[in-house]
């Protein structure tokens, strides 16, 4: 067997683990099973690859007669090899991103649902993650992991994208943290609307780019500034103001906490600096006119610290009109505020559990209240009612 | 807030258009192996040349685009970053010259009133590679963090 057949061999191996590793699970949970469907599916497109690239390889060695005693000299054929090996290449990516990535993620879920350790805490973080997606209008189903830090993982299966939210673990037990939660949500929110990002907010954003380039610009570093707003900064600001208008002020609360060590006017390729973020969601915030939120007052508390070791940057890349471009485009097409819907009950909360009583209300109201009080007040009792109430024996979710 | 969403994403977009410009290659090798030799080029490989014309044109077109504000496709984009950071840095008109160029001569070729390539094999060789390093650049990057399972 020649070796490209081997490493096909290989792949149709792995997609056969696949395959018998989703069978083996007998019956999968009410979540599980949707990611299934689509695994199963995206299973056959790259087996199909696969068979496609053995065939190429075939037809490759019948018309030039390769054997794997000697090398090639023909300049066609030396290509055409290159491609080949090229296209295996690709579907291994392929497996490597939408299933090697996932398949472990099935124990480790299956292990959270059940382990007397994580069972509960497991249960309830996923009931708040589905009230999320269902309070901004997310038609999906998450799987949630603990893990080492907040993220979230897409997983592209074809025409077909589902995700999965990690959560710290070491952070369970506080319900503050919950929130930074919905920046990641964010992400699954762009993806869901990404046509219309592509279509209303990034050709204008380089319009503006390619009117306000400097005359000395290289073209190398005009298309990189391109590519970093078209896919690093505007997915960032738009997660965040998918969090904000889900969240609001607790959000942006701890949000200042994580970033509030970073260089603030820092220029990073992957996010838009931490000032520039922090003046949109305070803007958001603002419009959003929740009454007893007092603007000035986050501010006031977040200038304390990034005027005091920072100066604005004013490279290109940050030049105001493109910045403007940006957030108005991003705040047109996060276009629901549920937060506005839900400040009453959030307020309330907020009054019982600054006095550490329970609060009557729903689960995405009193996580959003427990950023609002005094942060001397212990919530662990809090904590520990809501796994009562929401993630018991009796409940399934 | 880790990169994993951004880096999958690239990953995913690169490898979208690495593919397509890849087919294409293959397609042009399997003709030109096959005039070679003095044989007709099997119809299946001839298409697969389409697929590199649908990603020039879709590069072209958001070029086009870009200057009308008008929407923009991110694999063209991902293809006009990824090559501009390598052996192809070109002002927007000159690389529209090249690229209108290339989707005529891979049609023509298609067509068979041309037997060489001037400068589309070379274009598209550029964009397989550089958006499959790109690729490889952002799945290198990816941890999946999670606690022991058992």
């Amino acid at each position: 067997m020649l070796l490209v057949d081997q490493k096909a061999s290989d792949l149709f191996s792995k997609i056969n683990f696949a395959r018998e590793k989703i069978a083996k699970i007998k019956s999968p949970d009410e979540i599980l099973i949707n990611y299934f469907e689509d695994l199963k599916t995206w299973l056959d497109q790259l087996e199909n690859q696969v068979r496609k690239n053995q065939e190429w390889f075939k037809q490759f060695v019948t018309t030039t007669n390769f054997t794997e005693k000697d090398h090639l000299r023909d300049e066609p054929q030396r290509r055409l090899l290159a491609d080949i090996l090229r296209a295996c290449r690709e579907v291994e990516r392929h497996f490597y991103l939408g299933v090697d990535a996932f398949l472990p993620l099935i124990s480790v879920w299956s292990h959270q649902r059940s382990d007397e350790d994580t069972r509960k805490q497991h249960k309830l973080l996923v009931s708040f993650i589905q009230d999320l997606l269902k309070l901004s209008n997310i038609p999906e189903v998450t799987m949630v992991i603990l893990g080492e830090t907040h993220a979230c993982l897409p997983l592209y299966w074809g025409k077909t994208t589902r995700h999965t939210v990690f959560a710290t673990l070491s952070e369970i037990e506080n319900l503050r943290r919950w929130g930074l939660l919905a920046h990641e949500m964010g992400h699954a929110f762009y993806d869901l609307h990404f046509e219309d990002f592509y279509l209303n907010v990034i050709p204008q954003v380089i319009r503006k780019l390619a009117e306000t380039k400097p005359i000395n610009i290289e073209q190398s570093e005009f298309e990189a500034t391109i590519y970093i707003w078209a896919t690093k900064w505007i997915p960032e600001l738009t997660a965040d103001c998918f969090a904000i208008k889900n969240m609001g002020p607790s959000f942006l609360t701890q949000f200042m906490l994580i970033a509030l060590d970073s260089e603030p006017d820092r220029v990073e390729p992957s996010h838009p600096p931490t000032n520039l973020r922090v003046k949109f969601m305070i803007d958001m915030l603002e419009s959003l006119e929740l009454f007893d939120v007092n603007v000035e007052f986050y501010r006031n508390i977040w200038g304390a610290y990034s005027r005091s070791v920072s100066r604005p940057s004013s490279r290109y890349i940050l030049n105001e009109e493109v910045v403007n471009e940006a957030l108005n485009g991003i705040n047109s097409i996060v276009r629901d505020s549920p937060i506005k819907n839900k400040w009453n009950d959030i307020f309330e909360a907020r009054e019982f559990l600054s006095q550490e009583m329970m609060p009557d209300k729903d689960l995405m109201s009193i996580v959003s209240a427990t950023s609002l009080v005094d942060p001397t007040i212990n919530l662990y009792p809090i904590y520990e009612t809501l796994l009562e109430r929401y993630a018991s024996d009796h409940d399934s979710f | 807030m880790t990169r994993q969403w951004q880096l999958m994403r690239d990953a995913q977009t690169f490898l979208g258009a690495s593919r397509l410009a890849n087919n294409a290659l293959i397609g042009i090798h399997f003709a030109q192996i096959a005039k070679s030799k003095g044989t007709s080029p099997n119809v299946d490989h001839m298409n697969k040349i389409d697929d590199g014309i649908k990603l020039l044109t879709k590069v072209l077109k958001t070029l086009e685009a870009r200057e009308r504000r008008e929407k923009v496709s991110s694999e063209a984009l991902s293809v006009l970053y990824a090559i501009s950071q390598g052996r192809l840095v070109r002002e927007p008109l000159a690389l529209r010259h090249i690229i209108a160029g290339s989707i005529d001569e891979l049609q023509r070729f298609k067509r068979g009133e041309i037997e060489t390539l001037e400068e589309a094999e070379e274009l598209l060789e550029i964009i397989a590679n550089s958006t499959a390093e790109e690729a490889t650049k952002a799945s290198s990057k990816i941890r999946i963090f999670m606690m022991e399972a058992m």
